[in-house]
């Protein structure tokens, strides 16, 4: 297990390595070049000039590529061309907001989906299964976006219970408990929703596998085993797909925050990304999607650690 | 039990005989039998789009904007005065297009790559899991806006993204599987009786790992469909004045207070699209699986 | 001269103005301040990011929208007359062609402690310029040859020809002056994070999406700010930004969606502010495009299109009527500026188009038309796509992002688009030599008659003379469409009624929130 362990760490750089390649690639195979988007039509040809060889676009691209890669060895991920901030103390600033905005849709996605997996599970073909059917399709079938919209019209515009914006503002961070949390519950749900959904729907069918294995039912039939045991046991073994699931998804939520970011005006990763994409701002790209595969590969190892915790059959 | 799955049986001839058993027991799931039917009345109706349609979807009419539904026009206008309910069956080609081409995208390259991961391990299983893991870390729409900017902004490429962002995660939740099916008794069994590594593949691990790659399926068009509202809604999806049930979406919500049937009428197709996709997979799943059948037969065997 | 416009560019779902009724707010104004409540604002902007607010490096509009608070420049512009009113500059006097002698305002202090204005720093900031080689010497610097302080207050700048534009161009938008202590001791790139400026607010924090400003309490002019500070947040969905204000999140947004504003207007708790903005919606054809026998390469098919297109209807269901339709290129308030229908009927007149489609031989075509990001252009396409397929023709719309955009289009590998731009230079110069000029447009359009009077129109001194090219400048170009003109759109604000002395002006980048103060 421990080398299995030293064996995945080895191979983050690796990993890194064909990320950061994909990145490099994908940014100067796309068309819009980033000092004329930045510096408009009118600009002297001296200064266009100036800029690419400040950020040394005027080299060739393996030189591109091995510059920036010698810098990001010694912890520099270079400056933004538009914001003219260091890319790191642009993540330093995001990161946290997106982190705290996954774990809260996180904690929303598992607070609801493991309950309401394990009674659809065991009260299968019930109204109580089809209810946990039709919300799952809820979550899939409507876009966050959607149900963030829904939402706020509800519960902020009718009810009037919560704040729309305010994440990662000094207002609400300076402010008590709720001023501070209160703007995440809207988006946190939204953004969890599809992670809900998938969840319940994986841990439903997992479970129901798991007890309709013959030894399962066996035990059951034959009253051997009482109904608390079987639920404890059954969700033992459905949560290894289950906590897989969700350390990848959580992984995955840090990307997929956009839409939501975009709406509640979330100063995340996401929405730093996409403004870098459109603007062709180069450096936060590579560094932010760096950041983003990191902190994906850490939670990947996590779930298969826990696979392994989890899963005593499973050996590595 | 009429088909034990613990023993190494000739699998071709079985396999289809399953197959025809689990046709035969579909039917008798009704909810998935009424989503096969919606589903496909859906899919017909998307697909005669030209005939059914009442409107042409993108003939722009102030006159009529922002009516709501009447018998003329049953969902009502959006803002330029299209029939929504046109617009949502147009809408639909674009969108189960979508939905279709990236299902069949993440399967093509998915299910291969997870399968020969989980079952051989070690070197393979590491070699493309890091590759996976390398697309994985793509923030999905960085990779969808990079390859809308690179090829030109169009539909394919949005399905070409959402495809590279589907596959991987379907191969890493068919390894996971595999993993486990592969220390099952009846694979140990096989690899014991020396079946070779495709036939224990094939016809031992792939078939009980139907149940979850039908749910995962499910799981990616729904993704698909929903993604491509996003990317929509982000301004990078389907160009107008193409309807998509996505971009619908998007423009409607500007008029969620004064029109709720332009953002209802796509909201809820794709809604009961999907709801009749997951009851659809549910009955597969069920009548897949041998141990979920409820016949009077299998019933009296098992008791 | 040059970069008098700019794409408004950023991911800004919302930008835009509006138009009517500026009227029914001038009453409030009047009330006396007597006890001021409230001493700090909240602001939403439109935009995803604030960029950087130095004034030495590359412009971004997003930091723009803040920078104006933060320095004050040598001159500012009377939107009223579009005369260049003395700020940090007290005078300036020509003595010969090449020479220009600045005598800047005494008593003006940098914020933060840096000290006491002068003539230094302008010699200093020019300097850095150009030995920085930045973007403004493609810009508003160009013909500097040396820069001298002389004493403390004065400044002598030596040209490379003589620059008639000088006070508008070099002082106006290369005016923004930096503080040569703080940037020497904080160094480029701290100092560009979060400037030392001599305007009404200093910058106490910023982060990409949110900028808070405080009261610059040494500020030259006594009395003011009236506002102790202003958060700056960036909230790039126009719905989303409106919520906030409505909900006492926010205490002032611009750009909302024009959809909302009947609703507003009515609505006491609000001000709204629409003023007729100097930016337009236009399409632009490409006459250089691959396809030489591409059929928008002949006039008459461009003047058909001009004719198929119902201005109205768009200002109408895009903009709601916040915006007033145009044909041309100089807005009210321009020198030359004539009237907005010049030649086209502002419903379209379809008969023409057809006639027009008829004469020239076309029967019907497909184009790729292009546009960025902005989802006011991306409808607006829509629409007009619908209207050109009257006379049988198909737009292919291509939504770009506004990188993809910029690169198509300044590369010229584009065959038609459509879309914005605003004007920070309140002369015609600016709205029709980059777009006309043989050497400057990305149209390919190269007449050399239009090239004299666009070249004799910047040169001559003789205002009456001057408007009398701008006229024909104009006929020409309704004659020969390389551009079509759809509307010039408002600049709009709202705002709790409570805020009061805030002063709209056509374009947002040299608003300022100095007199703005609660009631």
């Amino acid at each position: 297990m421990w080398s299995y362990l030293g064996r995945r760490l080895i191979q983050v750089p690796l990993v890194l390595l064909v990320v950061s390649l994909m990145t490099f690639a994908i940014t100067r195979a796309t068309p819009g070049d980033p000092v004329t988007i930045m510096l408009g039509m009118q600009t002297s040809p001296e200064a266009a000039k100036a800029m690419r060889e400040e950020f040394n676009l005027d080299r060739s691209l393996p030189e591109q590529y091995g510059l920036w890669i010698a810098k990001v060895l010694t912890g520099d991920l270079g400056r933004s061309m538009r914001l003219n901030d260091r890319v790191t103390t642009l993540i330093a600033e995001r990161l946290p907001i997106s982190l705290q905005l996954a774990s809260a849709g996180m904690l929303f996605a598992l607070l609801v989906s493991i309950p309401l997996g394990v009674i659809a599970a065991l009260r299968r073909n019930s109204w109580i299964d089809y209810l946990c059917t039709g919300y799952t399709v809820l979550g899939f079938a409507v876009p966050n976006f959607g149900l963030a919209l829904i939402l706020i019209y509800v519960f902020s515009i009718r009810l009037d219970w919560l704040p729309i914006t305010g994440i990662g503002s000094s207002e609400a961070e300076a402010g008590g408990f709720w001023k501070h949390y209160s703007p995440f519950i809207i988006p946190a749900i939204a953004l969890g929703s599809l992670q809900t959904a998938m969840l319940t729907r994986l841990l439903r069918s997992s479970m129901i596998d798991v007890l309709s294995q013959d030894y399962m039912r066996t035990a059951r039939a034959k009253g051997l085993l009482p109904a608390n045991i079987v639920i404890i046991h059954a969700l033992k073994n459905a949560m290894i797909p289950f906590v897989t699931m969700a350390a990848v998804q959580f992984g995955y939520m840090i990307g997929v925050q956009v839409t939501i970011e975009y709406i509640f005006a979330v100063p995340g990763m996401g929405s730093a990304v996409l403004n870098a994409v459109i603007n062709r701002d180069f450096p936060v790209i590579q560094g932010f999607t760096l950041v983003i595969a990191v902190f994906f590969l850490v939670m990947n190892i996590l779930a298969d650690m826990m696979y392994a915790l989890l899963d005593p059959r499973i050996r590595y | 039990m009429a088909d034990a799955p613990a023993l190494p049986t000739p699998a071709p001839i079985k396999f289809r005989g399953s197959l025809a058993l689990a046709a035969r027991q579909f039917p008798r799931n009704r909810a998935a039998t009424i989503g096969f039917v919606i589903l496909l009345l859906i899919c017909l109706a998307t697909a005669f789009a030209p005939w059914v349609a009442p409107y042409d979807p993108i003939q722009i009419k102030l006159s009529m904007k922002l009516k709501p539904p009447s018998f003329e026009h049953p969902m009502g206008t959006d803002h330029f005065g299209r029939d929504v309910f046109s617009r949502m069956l147009w809408g639909g080609r674009t969108s189960l297009a979508v939905g279709l081409l990236v299902v069949g995208f993440a399967f093509t390259f998915g299910v291969p790559l997870g399968l020969a991961s989980g079952y051989f391990g070690g070197k393979v299983d590491n070699m493309l899991m890091r590759l996976v893991d390398a697309f994985l870390t793509f923030p999905p729409l960085l990779l969808a806006v990079a390859l809308v900017g690179l090829l030109g902004p169009d539909i394919k490429n949005v399905m070409l993204a959402l495809g590279l962002v589907q596959a991987p995660i379907l191969a890493r939740m068919i390894r996971g599987s595999a993993l486990a099916v592969r220390e099952d008794v009846y694979v140990t069994a096989a690899r014991a009786l020396g079946a070779s590594p495709l036939r224990i593949v094939l016809s031992h691990m792939l078939r009980n790992m139907v149940s979850p790659i039908v749910v995962q399926l499910t799981a990616v068009f729904a993704a698909a469909v929903v993604s491509e509202a996003s990317l929509s809604f982000l301004g990078f999806g389907t160009q107008p004045p193409e309807p998509s049930w996505g971009r619908d979406m998007s423009e409607a919500r500007r008029f969620l207070g004064d029109a709720p049937w332009m953002f209802l009428a796509p909201t809820s197709v794709i809604a009961i699209c999907v709801l009749s996709i997951n009851f659809m997979g549910d009955g597969l799943r069920d009548a897949l699986d041998p141990r979920a059948w409820r016949t009077r037969r299998s019933v009296k065997a098992d008791a | 001269m040059s970069k008098e416009f700019r794409t408004t560019g950023g991911r800004g779902i919302t930008r835009r103005g509006f138009g009517a009724g500026a009227l029914g707010t001038g009453l409030l104004l009047g009330a006396p301040a007597i006890a001021q409540g409230k001493r700090d604002l909240r602001v939403g902007t439109w935009g995803g990011e604030f960029g950087n607010l130095s004034p030495v490096i590359r412009s971004d509009i997003q930091g723009s929208l803040v920078m104006y608070n933060v320095f004050d420049g040598l001159v500012t512009i009377n939107f009223k007359d579009r005369s260049i009113m003395p700020n940090m500059a007290l005078e300036w006097t020509n003595p010969d062609p090449l020479t220009w002698r600045i005598k800047v305002r005494e008593g003006v202090k940098w914020q933060k402690g840096f000290g006491e204005f002068t003539a230094e720093d302008v010699e200093y900031t020019y300097n850095f310029h150009i030995s920085s080689k930045s973007f403004q010497m493609g810009t508003s610097l160009f013909p500097i040859a040396s820069v001298k302080a002389d004493g403390k207050y004065v400044v002598e700048v030596k040209t490379k020809m003589p620059f008639g534009a000088f006070p508008g161009i070099t002082m106006g938008y290369g005016g923004t002056i930096i503080s040569a202590k703080a940037h020497k001791e904080m160094g480029n790139d701290a100092y560009s994070a979060t400037p030392v400026g001599n305007g009404p607010f200093q910058i106490e924090s910023k982060k990409g999406t949110e900028i808070v400003l405080a009261r610059h309490p040494e500020y030259w002019r006594p009395g003011f700010p009236k506002l102790d500070r202003v958060v700056y947040r960036a909230i790039p969905d126009s719905t989303t930004r409106l919520q906030a204000l409505q909900k006492g999140e926010l205490d002032f947004v611009t750009h909302p969606d024009p959809k909302d504003m009947k609703a507003l207007r009515k609505d006491s708790r609000y001000t709204v502010k629409s003023t007729p903005g100097w930016a337009w919606d236009y399409q632009q054809f490409n006459l250089k495009s691959g396809k030489p026998d591409a059929p928008f390469h002949n006039k008459l098919v461009r003047q058909a299109i001009s004719y198929a297109i119902d201005r109205e209807a768009i200002v109408n269901e895009i903009y709601y009527g916040e915006a007033i339709a145009t044909d041309n290129q100089i807005p009210a308030g321009y020198m030359g500026h004539r009237q907005p229908m010049l030649k086209y009927p502002k419903n379209g007149d379809l008969k023409k188009a057809k006639e027009l489609m008829a004469q020239a031989g076309v029967k019907g075509y497909e184009v790729e038309v292009i546009t960025s990001d902005k989802d006011w252009l991306r409808k607006e396409l829509e629409l007009v796509a619908a209207m050109v397929s009257q006379i049988g023709i198909t737009y292919k719309i291509k939504n770009m992002d506004m990188g993809g955009f910029n690169s198509l289009w300044l590369n010229k590998k584009f065959d038609q688009h459509l879309e914005d731009i605003t004007l920070v230079a309140p002369d015609p110069d600016a709205t029709s030599w980059w777009f006309l000029h043989g050497q400057g447009n990305a149209s390919g359009y190269n007449v050399p008659a239009m090239d004299a009077m666009l070249d004799g129109a910047r040169s001559e001194l003789d205002p009456a003379k001057r408007e009398a090219l701008y006229h024909k400048i104009v006929d020409r170009t309704l004659e020969e469409c390389p551009i079509i003109y759809h509307c010039n759109t408002n600049n709009i604000q709202i705002y709790n009624s409570k805020i009061q002395g805030f002063e709209p002006a056509p374009q947002e980048y040299t608003e300022k929130l100095d007199t703005v103060f609660w009631s």
